[in-house]
């Protein structure tokens, strides 16, 4: 792959602009968009990796292309990536007992997939 | 978050041994003595001493036992456990899990190892016994509670079983029995692991990291200095100190004496035993013992100037003895007498007389008719009667002459006897020289008469100045000897004293050089394995602090092993500033933190102990924090079973969701304590479970299929070949490390399969023969197949489902190791 495509970049602009702000949504949702935004960066990446692969494997499920990744890209990234997806889905969502992610966390998260995704399209 | 934080931690994979914590590259401290010994340049006693020393202390006790696992704990009657509850393990390194919610009876499966193997447990210690009451299960009372725990010893063909059981209600009255294979049974108090479980505790619950980290400081030291591995050279040491402290003491003692005895004897400084002792005693360096030997024995000294000698000499004088004066002089008296009464009766006289009368009756013998004297002539004078007379005369003459001469022979004789007595000895006392004077005179006194006179006179006056010398040199010596008695036993008190020290000063020197040879490997392995443990612990605390803005600096011990003062100190600093470990941290923070001290402690290479049981890590934890934990265990999990009891779910995720392996367990409670544990997943379920994934995922493309599936069923069988593997290994009792080089070589799965199947990592190309006989003809297929998928070409899998079930059938086969004795 060349360079990332648009989209991606937006997507990562999209989740400094919620980290940075500081008026609009609470605290908690901003940090959620903001994950969400990331995790639909990685995913972008990851499907671009897969297709550039196997042509048509980005069409399946998360769960598989997880697994797939390992074949396509070095353990390691395929590690990183499955972890902060993980990390990720759960910032994303509701838990009934969990409180969301702090911006710690999304910062983080956010350098882990800004680097990810560079190391993704190699 | 976890993971992104340090990406370099997470460079090493999880299933990558090439990264062993530093705590088992650590070479136990027995050994390390071992090696050391052998290279330092230390005289034989010294060597000797340390072996000693060294050889009695607990150095054996973790080489004798191979490193221990469990296999499985079964749990009755006991605390939330009614009827018979088994847990049952994979006897190797890796994570557990076992998961269930509070009350579901985990926690007395976790009370229950520890209880198996202690007798106690730390969670009711010095509780209020209420509390502790109920240890036995309230729904299952017909029997006995009993805890058996199976283990895995390495080198053991055989499994171990440790049982524990009650005669009565009283929690801490509990016998505990392990039957090993080759060893019978044995009460577990005789054990050689029972010193290790002690300084190692492969348990941790909540309680115990809450207590730990609550205690003062030098008992938080204690802690961790245990299990440096030091308490063996400390204990050497303190073998060495009491006869060090013996021969110090002796030291001190003879030296504490010396000033008095040496004041004792400047007091005497006119007896010259005193002095000479005195020169004797402060010699430079050593003491000449043999002169104050010498003086003590009492024999006479060399030099004969001082006053004593004049004493003794003035002691021992010998004055004329006056009974032999007197029979002399008397007898010098009578010959003097003698010869006075025979004055005038010439001796000489006499006999010409008594000669001349011979001649004449001998001339009248021989001229019988001649009756005129031839010299005067007259006739008729020389008849018979003449004659007669004659004779008669000449022997009263001769008599005369004799007497006379006896007497002046007596004379003499007498005055030579009276002279005789005078002697001079070679050294007067000045104060008899006068009259010893008059005494040798007598000596050219000629004249018998004024001899006599003056013999008897000077004897006495000498006899009596002799006696008066005598008798006060006497006094004097006496008044000194007794003096010099009293000093002389001090004396030869001291002596002994001080030549027993001195006789061991060698002793006492090779014992300070066998000490300090293991303070200073003491200084040295603490300051090297403190760092060691330092490091893991802040490489703990940076997965566990998370978000935290404290920083764990440095961990140290402050002050030696005996000091009074000696305290753990736990630099920290909060956001830059420095501060006190505990003062500013939360209690989940100070929890995270004695996880960071106290799991190294599990995985310290002197523990006899493969397995850590922790009961409940995950509370208090905030959920960034549990993706951390996750991987702090499962770094400890690459080298020691770990145990992990929790009712948190985030934690299995948190292995899942980071692709960490993971043997997960679920503790299910039924009506009446009926405790279930059921298997959830391990490591070779895992990778099936995924390949199930796959093969389920309808629209994939084919590559998925012939790459993808034969990769994650390749992890499959690789997991249950590891796992045969490994326990093969740990029965050989073979080190750890050959197995690590062969999982970690290229040709990973052929070489751990020849482990798991024949323990020899050489006999790759005896596999397939093997796997055909034990898995069925289809075996070496599947197995190309999953290898296929690494390649270009991939592998041609029609069936997926069936694929993974042929999968599965075979790794079930493998995870367990034939026992081959």
């Amino acid at each position: 792959m060349s360079t990332p495509t648009i989209s991606v970049e937006e997507l990562l602009l999209t989740a400094d602009q919620l980290l940075a702000a500081r008026t609009g949504a609470t605290a908690a949702g901003r940090h959620r968009g903001a994950s969400l935004a990331l995790r639909t960066a990685l995913e972008i990446s990851i499907d671009r990796v897969l297709d550039a692969a196997v042509p048509g494997l980005a069409g399946t499920t998360m769960r598989a292309k997880m697994l797939c990744l390992h074949c396509y890209t070095t353990a390691k990234t395929a590690r990183r990536t499955n972890a902060v997806w993980s990390h990720l889905c759960l910032g994303c969502h509701y838990h009934q007992y969990e409180i969301g992610p702090t911006h710690d966390q999304v910062r983080t998260w956010r350098t882990e997939v800004g680097e990810l995704v560079g190391t993704l399209t190699l | 978050m976890t993971v992104t934080e340090q990406p370099q931690q997470n460079a090493d994979h999880p299933a990558d041994p090439a990264q062993p914590t530093p705590a088992d590259q650590r070479v136990p401290v027995a050994e390390l003595v071992r090696t050391r010994l052998g290279e330092v340049a230390l005289t034989e006693p010294v060597k000797a001493l340390l072996k000693e020393a060294l050889g009695d202390s607990e150095t054996g006790e973790t080489s004798t036992v191979g490193r221990i696992y469990l296999e499985s704990v079964a749990v009755a009657r006991f605390r939330g456990i009614g009827p018979r509850a088994l847990l049952k393990l994979s006897p190797r390194p890796g994570v557990n899990l076992v998961v269930g919610r509070n009350g579901s009876g985990k926690s007395s499966i976790a009370e229950g190892i520890e209880t198996a193997f202690t007798g106690v447990n730390m969670r009711w210690q010095g509780q209020h016994a209420t509390r502790s009451s109920n240890w036995r299960n309230l729904h299952d009372t017909d029997g006995r509670p009993e805890i058996e725990v199976k283990l895995a010893i390495e080198g053991d063909t055989g499994r171990s079983t440790l049982t524990r059981t009650w005669e009565g209600d009283d929690f801490d009255d509990s016998q505990a029995e392990l039957k090993r294979p080759g060893h019978g049974r044995a009460p577990l108090d005789q054990v050689d692991w029972k010193q290790a479980l002690r300084d190692f505790r492969p348990f941790l619950s909540y309680v115990d990291l809450d207590r730990m980290i609550s205690g003062k400081p030098s008992e938080m030291y204690d802690s961790i200095a245990t299990i440096l591995g030091l308490g063996q050279l400390s204990a050497a040491d303190g073998r060495l100190r009491p006869e060090a402290k013996a021969l110090e003491d002796a030291d001190k003692v003879a030296k504490a004496e010396l000033p008095g005895l040496k004041e004792a004897l400047y007091e005497l400084e006119d007896d010259d035993r005193a002095v000479q002792a005195l020169v004797a005693v402060d010699t430079a360096g050593t003491p000449d013992f043999e002169t104050v030997e010498a003086l003590i024995a009492g024999l006479p000294a060399d030099t004969g100037d001082g006053l004593l000698a004049r004493l003794r000499a003035e002691a021992e004088v010998r004055g004329p003895e006056m009974a032999q004066v007197r029979t002399t002089v008397d007898r010098l008296r009578r010959a003097l007498a003698d010869v006075e009464d025979l004055r005038g009766t010439g001796t000489e006289d006499a006999l010409q007389r008594a000669e001349l009368l011979e001649r004449a009756v001998a001339h009248n013998d021989r001229h019988p008719d001649a009756a005129s004297c031839p010299v005067c002539g007259t006739d008729g004078m020389l008849d018979a009667a003449w004659a007669a007379d004659a004779i008669a005369q000449i022997a009263a003459l001769r008599q005369e002459a004799e007497a006379a001469a006896g007497a002046r022979s007596e004379l003499r004789s007498a005055a030579r006897a009276v002279q005789d007595l005078v002697h001079t000895p070679l050294r007067i006392p000045s104060a008899l020289a006068d009259p010893w004077r008059a005494w040798t005179a007598c000596r050219t006194i000629s004249d018998p008469d004024e001899l006599a006179r003056r013999a008897h006179e000077a004897a006495a006056t000498l006899a009596d100045a002799c006696a008066a010398v005598k008798a006060n040199a006497v006094r004097e010596l006496e008044k000194r000897d007794e003096r010099w008695r009293g000093l002389v036993i001090r004396l030869a008190g001291w002596a002994e004293r001080a030549r027993a020290v001195e006789a061991n000063k060698p002793r006492l020197r090779d014992i300070r050089k066998a000490s300090t040879w293991i303070k200073t490997l003491a200084a040295e392995l603490r300051k090297q394995r403190m760092e060691g443990f330092a490091d893991q612990s802040q490489r703990i605390w940076e997965r566990l602090r998370q978000e935290s803005n404290i920083d764990l600096k440095a961990v140290s011990l402050k002050g030696s092993e005996k000091a009074n003062v000696r305290k753990l100190v736990m630099d920290v600093s909060v956001d830059g500033q420095e501060a006190s470990a505990l003062s500013v941290m939360s209690q989940g923070e100070q929890h995270s933190l004695a996880l960071s001290l106290f799991l190294p402690r599990a995985a310290t290479a002197d523990s006899p102990f493969g397995f850590i049981v922790i009961d409940d890590p995950v509370q208090s934890m905030d959920p960034a924090k549990v993706n951390g934990l996750a991987q702090v265990l499962h770094e400890l999990g690459e080298h020691r079973q770990v145990v992990v009891f929790t009712h948190d779910t985030r934690l299995q995720r948190a292995f899942t969701s980071q692709d960490l392996p993971v043997t997960v367990f679920e503790v299910e409670r039924a009506e009446s304590s009926k405790v279930k544990v059921k298997p959830v997943t391990d490591p070779v379920r895992q990778a099936l479970d995924d390949a199930r994934a796959i093969a389920s995922t309808s629209d994939l493309p084919t590559a998925a299929r012939t790459h993808v599936l034969p990769s994650l069923c390749r992890i499959a069988l690789e997991n249950a070949f590891l796992e045969a593997a490994w326990i093969r290994h740990h029965r050989s009792g073979a080190p750890e490390h050959t197995l690590q080089a062969a999982v970690g070589s290229a040709d990973k799965l052929m070489k751990v399969a020849a482990l798991a199947l024949f323990g020899d990592a050489g006999r790759t190309g005896d596999v397939y023969g093997k796997l055909r006989s034990l898995c069925g003809p289809r075996a070496v297929d599947l197995l190309k197949q999953c290898q296929d998928g690494a390649h270009a070409a991939g592998a041609q899998i029609t069936d997926p489902h069936g694929f993974v079930d042929d999968i599965e059938t075979m790794a079930q086969k493998v995870r367990k190791p034939e026992v081959t004795v």
